[in-house]
């Protein structure tokens, strides 16, 4: 297979679904959508076997050698990416076949036009995602940035009148990050006079330009990923979304700007990045997942807890930059893939299952979903596994990350993140508890409004499964990392036992 | 000072000015002009680099950024604005 | 161009000013009045540094389109919020506001300026490989061959970015009509006169852009927008060329799909995305841009005209 379709496959087949869905009638959505998710799958799998083949997989667009021409790469790390991305789009993909058809969350009840109008923004964000993930150049990356920026403003503007101001506010983020990280390239580019990440990475010196768009661009990709302070406009545009949305953009956009930071961090920027600065983040972190998750406990709607639990877990990514030193350099890496995917796809379920239960119940406030587990069971169920997963239940990914991420700071005698990470477990045990306990009460609940239907509850259960299951697939993921390394991380020598 | 020089300074002070605008300004409207005035500072220095030196051409790739850069400004304003006129240009949708 | 002329020193100045004007004045309109004269500044700006396909693409796209899309926002909001919004802080609160925004920007702007004023000052390593490329990238404008040979992958995914906003404007707006340009029609002599006369030049001026964009300064993009300037006075003045409805959504589509084959059929090809072989490069670069240049424009009036139902009367001001 040549490295120009396993590369351009992942992006150009959500593009032209796109299209397709958009020119074409109802009837030719459906089959694309399932045409799209087949070729996908497919897709991803080729180039996760061709990575673990042979290693890194790159491709010249246009047959220009780069600094020229624009380098396509996938390393171990970008083909977790898009299995991730594959994963839970193919799942949300089904979930939102079933979820429009039906009701329209009861907001604005917009002309079937309108919805039909998700499947070609979605299929778009799909395939920007997979384009940002392959994508070695800085300025390509700009625009992907904004491919996905856009999009997801869009689809969070389908719930209607009570989303426009969230979606206004993350436009406005999401804007001002892109310009900043646009400056930020504009500054390189002047300085070094190259595009291209590697050729970036080498000629790093620590001048003016060089600093001033580090700056620039890492707070404006810390902005889109919400890292504390930074924060705010995350929960009311992932909550206020329609079920489907929240869970892409809580699972995988906010994925892609942190790929991005620790792209610049390792491969282009590593000069200029002591381990002060490592450390700093590192503290922005562990606000976010304490404050985050203190933030959730006080939440009355289902899906402003998720959107706050969004919050805090990103923290825990955060804690990859002030570990990846030291004895501890290979395995800080590993832990940010399992969080990564783990987080994904128990994200998705849950968002998934708070999407079942709303159609179900008319509502998310809290109190009014007493008694799921018993009178909605299928979608409490898919939300208390991906709760578990996420709280820190073996074997699942979280718990894997969370145990390399303990060793890492024992290995490197940075004890002091080990309060955090237990605070944030703690904590999110706290708020997530909080919930199920609500599921399972049965004294006086009243009925739901409609038995919830379990085709909407099948991928959040998959899902939730699958994240469960993750660190049963530890050797692959260490493998993969390891035969496809990536530039500037460091080599991973070994897997955990 | 060469003109390189002197458009790029003009083209900080209008990221300066285009921040400020899109930070602090009340109306919806307004801050979308500042996001604007930002853009165009980060092409203003865009192309005023690529004009350091005084060849016969200069640097087309420099070109072609902005070009691009130009194409997505506007598709982002178009949507923005879409939403800031559905909230009447206010930030919490409150028509006053 | 060596030294720096008086001229230069006026733009130079003349540009932050407009723009802390076009952010000052409480009338928004006159606000995006300053602007479109701040991106027809820029343009000028463009010019003197030598960046002709620059000058053209803001002046018809940044200036142009973009200032149309403000007016019609504006002409869609209520009246009283167009000038000064009614206070609701107290004066020293917004002072404030605006202080501390003023001083990060300011921090930010140094940071940049200081950037600036360090950077070597030659010619970035891009710009030689370039030059030694151009023979093969089968065009002679080399902003043509950057953007659609050697980088063609960005200007991909940037119409992506374009049909995207035609998308999502139609999200946000609520439209009756599925997909047709139907909106405000502006009725009157003085229009159609307008348009009979500046119609066939305006189609003639884009395709002529497209055509010499190969060589000269031009290209797809800049001809789409005053392609697009053409439509819209076409549907303001009630001219019947509109597209039938179930059509557009293929008219707005259309040169993204054809770019997206061309970029797999490459693969098919010439074994790589995107890749033209220099005999060739030429046919296949035309054929994106005659699509895009149609696609574009369509894109770009749906922008305007669909940017919202709501016309108050006193639109037009």
């Amino acid at each position: 297979m040549s490295d120009a379709v396993l590369l351009g496959a992942p992006v150009l087949l959500p593009l032209a679904a796109a299209v397709l869905a958009f020119a074409g009638g109802d009837r030719l959505r459906r089959g694309v959508t399932v045409a799209l998710c087949a070729g996908l799958a497919l897709a991803a799998a080729l180039l996760a076997g061709a990575a673990w083949n042979r290693g890194v997989i790159t491709h010249h667009v246009g047959g220009w050698l780069p600094p020229l021409g624009i380098l396509l790469r996938a390393d171990g790390l970008a083909v977790l990416m898009v299995i991730m991305n594959t994963a839970v789009g193919i799942a949300v993909s089904v979930f939102a076949a079933g979820y429009f058809g039906g009701h329209d969350e009861g907001h604005a009840a917009g002309p079937h036009g309108r919805t039909a109008l998700f499947w070609p923004v979605w299929f778009m964000l799909w395939g920007a995602l997979n384009a940002l993930f392959l994508s070695g150049d800085v300025f390509n990356l700009y625009v992907t940035l904004e491919l996905v920026g856009l999009s997801g403003v869009a689809l969070i503007s389908l719930a209607g009148t009570k989303a426009w101001p969230a979606a206004m506010r993350y436009l406005f983020v999401s804007l001002l990050a892109s310009l900043s990280y646009l400056l930020g390239t504009a500054l390189l580019y002047g300085q070094f006079g190259v595009l291209d990440l590697a050729g970036l990475g080498r000629a790093m010196a620590d001048v003016p330009a060089a600093r001033a768009a580090a700056a620039l661009m890492f707070v404006g990709l810390a902005a889109k990923t919400a890292l504390v302070p930074l924060h705010a406009w995350l929960p009311p545009a992932h909550a206020g979304a329609p079920a489907p949305v929240s869970a892409v953009l809580s699972a995988l956009v906010i994925k892609g700007s942190f790929y991005l930071f620790l792209r610049l961090w390792f491969q282009v920027f590593p000069v200029l990045t002591p381990a002060v600065l490592a450390q700093a983040v590192g503290l922005f972190g562990s606000a976010a997942i304490l404050w985050g998750s203190a933030l959730a406990l006080r939440q009355s709607r289902l899906k402003m807890v998720v959107a706050y639990s969004t919050v805090a877990q990103v923290g825990y990514l955060f804690l990859l930059f002030p570990l990846a030193t030291g004895a501890a350099a290979s395995v800080a890496p590993l832990a940010i893939a399992f969080h990564a995917v783990s987080h994904a796809c128990a994200k998705a379920a849950m968002f998934m299952a708070a999407g079942g239960l709303m159609l179900a119940y008319g509502t998310d406030d809290i109190r009014a979903l007493r008694g799921a587990a018993v009178q909605a069971s299928a979608p409490a169920l898919a939300f208390a596994i991906g709760a578990m997963v996420l709280i820190g239940l073996p074997p699942g990914g979280n718990f894997t990350a969370k145990w390399l991420l303990l060793s890492a700071s024992i290995d490197t005698g940075q004890w002091w993140w080990i309060p955090v990470i237990a605070a944030g477990t703690l904590l999110a045990s706290g708020y997530l508890f909080r919930v199920l306990t609500v599921f399972m009460e049965s004294s006086g609940s009243a009925a739901p409004a409609s038995a919830p239907r379990v085709s909407l509850a099948a991928p959040a259960l998959v899902l939730a499964v699958a994240a469960l299951l993750l660190a049963l697939a530890a050797p692959a993921v260490t493998g993969v990392l390891e035969r496809a390394p990536a530039v500037g991380l460091p080599a991973l020598a070994g897997g955990p036992s | 000072m060469t003109p390189a020089l002197l458009y790029g300074l003009s083209g900080a002070l209008l990221v300066a000015i285009g921040l400020t605008g899109a930070i602090a300004s009340r109306s919806l409207v307004r801050r979308i002009l500042g996001f604007n005035v930002l853009g165009s500072g980060a092409f203003v220095i865009i192309i005023a680099f690529a004009r350091r030196v005084a060849g016969p051409v200069p640097d087309p790739v420099s070109h072609a950024l902005v070009l691009t850069g130009i194409v997505v400004t506007v598709s982002a304003t178009a949507v923005a604005l879409a939403l800031a006129v559905r909230l009447g240009d206010e930030e919490d949708g409150r028509h006053e | 161009m060596n030294g720096v002329a008086i001229i230069d020193v006026l733009l130079a100045a003349a540009v932050p000013v407009l723009a802390a004007a076009a952010l000052l004045y409480r009338d928004l309109f006159r606000a995006a009045v300053v602007f479109i004269v701040l991106g027809l500044t820029i343009a000028l700006v463009w010019v003197r540094l030598d960046a002709p396909d620059i000058a053209l693409a803001e002046a018809a796209v940044g200036a142009g389109i973009t200032g149309a899309l403000f007016m019609r926002a504006l002409g869609a909001l209520p009246g009283p919020t167009r000038s000064a919004h009614p206070v609701r802080s107290s004066r020293f609160q917004r002072l404030a506001v605006r202080g501390a925004a003023g001083v990060f920007a300011g921090i930010v702007a140094a940071l940049v300026a200081w950037a600036v004023v360090t950077v070597p000052s030659s010619d970035p390593v891009l710009t030689s490989l370039v030059r030694d490329a151009a023979p093969d990238s089968g065009v002679g404008n080399p902003v043509t061959a950057v953007l659609l040979n050697f980088r063609g992958y960005d200007t991909l995914l940037e119409v992506g970015v374009l049909l995207l906003a035609a998308l999502g404007v139609s999200t946000i707006g609520a439209h009756r009509h599925a997909a047709s340009l139907g909106g405000t029609r502006v009725r009157g002599p003085v229009i159609l006169a307008f348009a009979h006369l500046v119609l066939p030049g305006l189609i003639v001026l884009a395709a002529y852009l497209l055509w010499t964009g190969a060589d000269l300064p031009g290209g797809a993009f800049q001809g789409a927008a005053v392609l697009a300037g053409a439509w819209l006075i076409c549907a303001f003045a009630g001219f019947p060329a509109d597209v039938a409805p179930g059509r557009m959504p293929a008219v707005l589509a259309g040169g993204f799909c054809i770019f997206l084959l061309v970029a797999a059929g490459m693969v098919l090809l010439n074994g790589g995305l995107l890749r033209f072989m220099p005999a060739t490069a030429k046919w296949w670069m035309l054929l994106i841009e005659s699509g895009l240049l149609v696609s574009c424009a369509a894109i770009l009036a749906t922008l305007v005209f669909r940017l919202t139902d709501d016309d108050r009367p006193e639109a037009g001001r």
